[in-house]
This record gives structure tokens, C-alpha cells and sequence, in this order.
């Protein structure tokens, strides 16, 4: 038979495009993100004449390396500095750390900049795992010290820590305590106020970062191992300021059982987590820069968007190279096809009747972008209101046209006040809106209408719900926060969405409803009629 | 037949498969797909196209009165039917006998269907403006509403139908009729031939054109669920001549599995009211019989075109299966 020779064909080949494609795409270097962005790093500094015994100065500037998170990636860097020569990038994997170590032999003013490649996703990356850091007996002992501005002895931090502990809290929620009272005692004060952990305690003002270490200090007055760490905020600005946040080694709320290092930004009041474009440089330090044998150091640092870098032509299969904004409607678009093939299945080999081919999917998909709940009473309440309208509705005789934009008014009207009432009772999760596809709002309620007249409401109810039923199903399968990802990732994948699709186009099975709906051919059954004689064919035997 | 609890609702695919059962994937991947050309599906999804097929075949179908193509000939419906005194409108494009309505007398004003309902002038051309907007037709495109001659009932079916004219599904494939069952109307069904809406269906003997079995929403049946009476034994007066002109319009359709509907006249005889490229597998519940083997059999043959004899010797060889 030509169609399935085809057909066979059809599916190897696509087998061979998809596997060929996700190998050669695999090798290469997977680039994450969905907005790029550089980094840059400038020192002007006065390299020292060398001291009496050296002969050749020796001048280093070390440069921390930003930290690759899950929702940032960190790609090469770039050195401008051409009177310095890249001795190596050294890189502390005990403390997850990475400098680049520059050096010259020249004196005098010298400038440099080091400016890095960033990605991020908003997402996250979900293979990239946060390694979890013990932490040595050692460590321990640093990061309870006094240090730089912060005096964990200090007396008056000491009080603080022993009134909040009144109350016998377990260590990480006396670290929340502590975090809320620094939060809410030490007034932030901008740049120039009180830059020391004790200043800002005694003051109750500090800048950020008098606060950041005001709370270290708490912290490891309490006994609890606290570090300062100071990276950026990934956004675009010029002469951008680091930022300085606290490490806290405590359990984690989410799993009580490990302890690992919590960040706490008194900036922004986040805890156990940061925002996904906060990007830590370096630990239990403020300095991103240093340099030897030199005075004078100046830094400054910049953020800048740029182009996706990706320009090979494999790099087209690469959507992440994608501008920010497009990624999620790009996502949108590649789970259709998964709806699609859901729909496949239930209708060619379950055998469940819907409305419509792929008003489900498209119900799921509004689903799954906005909030379900909200989503599935608007749903149920525009196709009741709009089955009674659409009954009175009928009583004016209007043509098919007219009459089905008369509806779609009443499905955008209903929705519109939906959402205006469950703003009002705080219903929904503010910032959500539920956007239902209309015209296919609309056309259910035409349909409903029409099978419940024509058929019977049965029938009509029976397709209404199998219909929901479907659109839930296709809704669990998109909801799954990967798939989306997977698919823009991988969008050779699809491949194989179309070979499940040309193996079910080529089904010729049972259904499985018609397993039951067949069920009295096979067994003469039960019902009454059972007792009539002769109801088989004259001659029929098999 | 296999051994079952009398709890099981549901077959095993394999019993299914040894009854010979065709399900609507087979149906559609092995039968419809290759043998019905796309391109010739009109010939039956708009029916002034069918029936013009059988009038040059020469096959009785309902004289039909007029065809309203636009609005603006909405109002003046009944003088372009003649001012019939009955006659039924029905969309062209229309599937399960959506849109029909059976005007069986009128007095210009009010006319009442054969069911007894009532509509006034306007609602009537409101049900011509509807038609003609596509809300019967398959995709909703733009249909033509065909006004023709109402179908007198032939006695022979007096005592199993109810508030409508049963009629007869002949299924064939490769111009041979393979299998054929009289669809009942009911009241649940609301006088409508359609088995899905609940009307009753019984299997017809392919040789004689003698009922027998029954079938009530996938459920087996011997008595007419409104009339009481038996379904089975009730002879289709002019079978032969029916089972003729559905060759004839096979034939004429090119279309390789087809399911012809008939209905018959007291005075005309069976007449052609619609063929289906993709008719229903009820047909194998009313007959209590699996159509794949007898589908099988006619595959197994050359694929030359069939003479008339041939034909006459295959239904009945078909028949017996």
C-alpha cells in the first residue's frame, strides 16, 4: 500500500532529522539565556615604581569573575588592557570563585577594562543544579569572627540578638527575626550614611551596605555563620554601583533538613532567595577589584544590553538567541503542536467526541497563562449566561452572522465584568488577568445551543464537558513548567511530534469507545429484548 | 459467542475482531480514504448535486420545487415553489437531517409540519435565511435551501415509525450494495431517521429486503420502542428496483464506500434523498453482523469495474456471509 510505504518513509526520516539534529545540537555548546547583557569592569590605577630590591615592578590586579546561577550564564570574558598581559584565571572551587589575574611591568597611570558576556533567564536553567557548599570547621570560625566593620561582640548587638532570642526560636527563623528587626530598626540612609555593621546598629542609619554588615554582625553574634556578598543587579546603566547583600549559613525553609547558604538582601528586603538578575561576584568580601603594588585605584562599572551573540547557521534552531520579549509567545506557539497531538489521541484512539478540534487546546492554553480556577468559573459561568441569552436571543430571528457577534459581545462583556468581580472580592491573584480565547468562547456557545436544540441538552452537556475534560488534560500536560522550556530549547523535538501524529493518522484500530459501543454485537446482551426470538439474519453464522 | 459476564459493558478488541466489526478509524484509513475521492465529495455533501446525478441516472428522487440561492428570494419562497399545498425545505449542504422542516399543510399563513409543530410565514423565512447563512451546513459555509416534494408514506412501515417517514441506508462499496438497514423514526428521536438521535434501526436482508434484529441507541431492540410492534419481518416493498438505482448512483457518484438513503414513496416508489461518503457504523449493530469481511471479500477481487450480473451474484454471496 503506497500510503503506508509513504508514511514509513515519512517516519524514518523524520526519526533520523529529529536524532541527528538534537545530537549535533547537544554537542554544542547549549548558550542559556533570554536577554544578553555585558558586564564591564574598568580600573584606572597608579602602578608603584618598584620598591629597592625588585628590579621589574610587579603589578597584579585581580578582577572577580561573575558567578554562572541558574538564571544567569557567564560566557567568556573580554580584556581591554594593553599594558597588561592575562596571567591566568584562577579559579577557587572550593569557594566557587573564579579571578581574572592580570599583570604589567609598566608604571605609572594605567587603565583596563574587563567586560563580560551575560545571559540571562528569567526561568531558569532547569539542568543547572545550585551545588550545595559544606562547610569546613574552619570556615565556620571565619565567618563568626569579628571582621571589617562588623564586631559581633560588639554589646550592642549582642542585646539585640538576646532579646530576640527570647523567644527560643530555631536558628533560621531567628536569622528571619534578626533580618525583619535590621530591616526595620536601621533606617536606609543612601550611600553616604554610616558604612560599618556597629555604626549603623548604634545610629539605626546606614547605607546599604552599613546595613548588610550590621546584619552579618547580628547574625554571627547569634552564632550563626554570616558572610557578605557583592555582585550586581543585572540591568542596563552606566557607572552602576555593586551591590552587597548577606550570605546566612542556615537550614533551608524549603528542605529543613540541609544547610546551606541563605541570601538575605536588606536592599531590597528578599530573603532565602534572590531576584533571578541579581548576580553574585564575590564572597565574604566588597572589594570586585583589586590591585597590588599600586595607589590610587578607580572603579567603575557598566551594564550594557547587546545582540545575541549565536551566528552560526545551527544558531537558528537556537531560539534562545530570541529577544527577550519573544520568548514566551515563542513557547506559546511550540506547545500547540503537544495540544494538537493530545487531541489526536483522545479523538482517534480514546474516541472522545469534542466541540470543535482545537477549542480544547486553545481553552488549555489560556489555561495555562493565566490562573486556571478563575479561569474554568469564567468559563462555566459565560457558557451558562451565554446559553440563556443565546435562547432569548433565538426569539429575534436573527441570521447567523449578526447573530454570532451579538454573542461574542455578550462572551467579552461577561468576561470583562467576571474579572471586574473577582477583582473586587480579591478572587483572583492580583496581577492575573484570565483572557479566554473569545471566538472560541463564542462559537461553544453557539454549538451548545444549536446540539442541545438539534440533539438533545444531553448530548450537548455530555460534549460540553467531555470537551472541559479534554482541556483540562491538555492543561496538566502544558502546565508543566519544562515542557515550554524543553520545546524552545529543543524545537527539533516537534519532529517527533509529528511522527506520534503520522503513526495515530495511521491507526485503523478500535476506538475505545467503540469497544463499548459495540458490546451487544458481540455479546447478545442482557437487556430485555434478550427473549425475542429470530432477531438474527436468516442465514447468518459466523 | 464467546462466554461473558453479564457486568462486562465493553468487548475486547479481539472479539470485536473476530465478529468482524469495522470501526470509524478502519472505516475511514482503509475504506473512505483511498476509494472516495476528495474532489467528488460535493456529489453528495450538497444534495441539488446529488440528485442531479440521479436524474440523469434516471433515479427517482423528490421533484424538487425550487432552489433559494439568495435572500432576496427568501419572501417570495412560496411563489417560487408553485404555492405548493406541501412540501419540505431543507438545506442542501445539511448532515443528519439538520434543518429539515416538513411542511405538511398551510394555509399561507400558518403551516404545520407533518409532527404537528406550527410555524407562522416569518418563521419560516427565517429558517430559509438561516440555511442559506450556513448554520446547517457541515463547515458553516454558505448553503442553498431546496424546497421540494413531500414524501408520501408507503404503508409498509405504518405500524414501526412514529411522527416521521422511516428510511433506508443502503451502504456500498465498490458499487456493490454490501449491507442495508431501515431507520426508524421515534418519539425520542422526534420523528427524525437518525439513529444517533435516537431513532430505531433494523438490519434488511440483502436478497429479500426482509428486516429483522433491531437496534435503539446501541442497544439490540425487537419491537418498535413507541408502536410496540415487531421491527423484524416487515418487507421493503420495490427492493430490487432500490438496490438497482443505489448501483446506479454509485456509479454515477464514483465515489468507492457510500452509504445511499432512500425513502419510499406510496407513489413513486424508493426514491433517493441523500448519499453519504462517510456513512455511519450503526448499520453493522442494526444488522448484528460486522461489515469487514464482506468489505474484505469485494477487496479481494480484481479491481476492474464490476458488471451488473456480477453484482447480482455478489449481494447475494454478500447476503449469506
Amino acid at each position: 500500500m503506497t500510503g503506508k510505504t509513504s508514511s514509513a518513509w515519512a517516519i524514518l526520516i523524520l526519526l533520523v532529522l529529529g536524532i541527528g539534529f538534537l545530537i549535533v545540537r547537544l554537542n554544542l555548546d547549549l548558550e542559556a539565556g533570554d536577554s544578553d547583557y555585558r558586564l564591564t569592569y574598568t580600573a584606572d590605577f597608579h602602578a608603584r615604581k618598584p620598591d629597592g630590591r625588585a628590579i621589574v615592578p610587579d603589578v597584579r590586579l585581580l578582577a572577580a569573575f561573575p558567578e554562572t546561577t541558574r538564571f544567569c550564564h557567564v560566557f567568556e570574558q573580554e580584556i581591554d588592557a594593553p599594558e597588561m598581559e592575562l596571567v591566568r584565571t584562577r579559579v577557587h572551587t572550593a569557594a566557587n570563585r573564579k579571578d581574572v589575574v592580570l599583570r604589567t611591568t609598566k608604571t605609572g597611570q594605567l587603565h583596563c577594562s574587563i567586560s563580560f558576556r551575560i545571559q540571562l533567564d528569567r526561568k531558569g536553567d532547569w539542568r543547572q543544579n545550585t551545588s550545595e557548599l559544606s562547610l569546613t570547621p574552619k570556615e565556620r570560625t571565619t565567618y563568626l569572627a569579628d571582621s571589617k566593620g562588623m564586631t559581633a561582640t560588639d554589646t550592642k548587638a549582642q542585646e539585640m540578638v538576646n532579646r530576640l532570642r527570647d523567644n527560643h526560636p530555631k536558628p533560621q527563623e531567628l536569622v528571619d527575626l534578626i533580618f525583619r528587626e535590621c530591616i526595620r530598626e536601621i533606617e536606609p540612609v543612601g550611600e553616604l550614611g554610616p558604612d560599618t555593621g556597629n555604626d549603623a546598629l548604634h545610629n539605626q542609619k546606614g547605607s546599604p551596605l552599613g546595613r548588610a554588615r550590621a546584619f552579618a554582625t547580628l547574625c554571627r553574634a547569634a552564632k550563626i555563620p554570616a558572610r557578605l556578598v557583592t555582585g550586581f543587579e543585572i540591568k542596563k546603566g552606566k557607572n552602576i554601583r555593586p551591590r552587597t547583600w548577606v550570605e546566612v549559613y542556615a537550614a533551608d525553609p524549603r528542605k529543613p533538613a540541609v544547610e546551606r547558604w541563605l541570601p538575605y538582601d536588606p536592599e531590597n528586603g528578599s530573603l532565602h532567595a534572590l531576584d533571578y538578575n541579581i548576580v553574585p561576584v564575590r564572597r565574604d568580601s566588597i572589594e570586585l577589584i583589586r590591585a597590588t603594588n599600586s595607589t590610587d585605584l578607580v572603579t567603575s562599572y557598566s551594564i550594557e544590553g547587546i545582540p545575541p551573540a549565536t551566528r552560526t547557521a545551527l544558531g537558528i534552531l537556537d531560539l534562545r538567541r530570541l529577544p527577550g520579549k519573544l520568548h514566551e509567545p515563542v513557547k506559546v506557539v511550540l506547545i500547540l503542536p503537544i495540544g494538537a497531538l493530545f487531541t489526536a489521541l483522545v479523538r482517534t484512539i480514546i474516541g472522545i467526541r469534542t466541540f470543535g478540534m482545537f477549542s480544547p487546546t486553545l481553552l488549555a492554553l489560556a489555561f495555562v497563562y493565566n490562573d486556571w480556577q478563575s479561569g474554568l468559573c469564567i468559563f462555566f459561568v459565560v457558557i451558562i449566561t451565554g446559553f440563556v441569552s443565546r435562547t432569548l436571543l433565538d426569539r429575534l430571528k436573527l441570521l447567523l452572522v449578526p447573530r454570532l457577534g451579538i454573542i461574542l459581545t455578550m462572551v467579552v462583556m461577561l468576561m470583562v465584568l467576571g474579572i471586574s468581580v473577582m477583582n473586587y472580592f480579591d478572587w483572583a491573584p492580583a496581577g492575573k488577568t484570565v483572557l479566554l480565547p473569545m471566538v472560541i468562547l463564542t462559537n461553544l456557545v453557539e454549538r451548545f445551543y444549536v446540539t442541545s436544540e438539534e440533539d438533545s441538552l444531553f448530548q450537548a452537556m455530555r460534549l460540553l464537558i467531555s470537551t472541559m475534560f479534554v482541556a483540562l488534560a491538555i492543561y496538566l500536560l502544558l502546565s508543566s513548567p519544562n515542557l515550554g522550556n524543553l520545546l524552545f530549547y529543543y524545537p527539533e523535538l516537534h519532529f517527533f511530534t509529528v511522527v506520534a501524529l503520522i503513526l495515530m493518522g495511521r491507526y485503523t484500530g478500535y476506538r475505545l469507545t467503540e469497544l463499548v459501543r459495540f458490546c451487544d454485537l458481540v455479546h447478545p446482551s442482557a437487556s430485555p429484548s434478550r427473549d425475542t426470538p429470530a432477531i438474527g439474519p436468516p442465514e447468518s453464522k459466523d | 459467542m464467546a462466554q461473558h459476564s453479564s457486568w462486562r459493558f465493553w468487548a475486547w478488541p479481539s472479539e470485536l475482531k473476530r465478529a468482524g466489526i469495522v470501526g470509524i478509524n478502519r472505516r475511514n484509513g482503509h475504506f473512505v480514504l483511498p476509494l472516495n475521492r476528495r474532489a467528488f465529495y460535493p456529489r453528495v455533501d450538497e444534495k441539488h448535486l446529488t440528485k442531479g446525478i440521479c436524474q440523469a441516472a434516471g433515479i427517482p428522487v423528490p421533484k424538487t420545487y425550487t432552489l433559494i440561492e439568495s435572500n432576496g428570494d427568501v419572501r417570495r419562497f412560496l411563489e417560487l415553489s408553485g404555492n405548493r399545498p406541501e412540501f419540505v425545505i431543507k438545506p442542501a449542504a445539511g448532515s443528519g437531517g439538520r434543518g429539515i422542516v416538513v411542511v405538511a399543510q398551510h394555509d399561507g399563513q400558518e403551516f404545520f409540519t407533518s409532527s404537528g409543530e406550527r410555524y407562522t410565514l416569518a418563521d419560516l423565512r427565517y429558517h430559509i435565511s438561516a440555511i442559506l447563512s450556513g448554520l446547517y451546513s457541515l463547515q458553516g459555509q454558505v448553503d442553498l435551501a431546496i424546497i421540494e416534494q413531500r414524501i408520501v408514506r408507503h404503508d409498509a412501515f405504518v405500524n414501526i415509525s412514529e411522527g416521521g417517514t422511516p428510511d433506508i441506508r443502503v451502504v456500498l462499496y465498490r458499487c456493490v450494495p454490501v449491507m442495508a438497514m431501515v431507520r426508524l423514526p421515534t418519539r425520542a428521536s422526534r420523528g427524525k431517521a437518525n439513529l444517533h438521535q435516537g431513532a430505531a434501526g433494523a438490519g434488511v436482508d440483502l436478497r429479500t429486503g426482509c428486516t429483522f434484529g433491531g437496534v435503539c441507541m446501541d442497544h439490540t431492540i425487537a419491537t418498535h420502542p413507541d408502536t410496540g410492534h415487531s421491527i423484524a419481518g416487515v418487507q421493503i416493498p420495490f427492493w430490487k428496483d432500490l438496490l438497482q438505482a443505489a448501483m446506479k448512483l454509485a456509479d454515477g457518484l464514483e465515489l468507492g464506500y457510500i452509504g445511499v438513503d432512500f425513502v419510499v414513496d406510496a407513489n413513486l416508489g424508493p426514491v433517493v434523498l441523500e448519499a453519504n461518503a462517510r456513512p455511519g457504523l450503526n448499520i453493522q449493530v442494526a444488522n448484528r453482523c460486522g461489515l469487514a469481511p464482506r468489505l474484505e471479500y469485494l477487496d479481494s477481487l480484481p479491481t476492474e469495474r464490476l458488471s451488473p450480473s456480477r453484482r447480482e451474484e455478489l449481494i447475494d454471496m454478500l447476503a449469506a456471509m
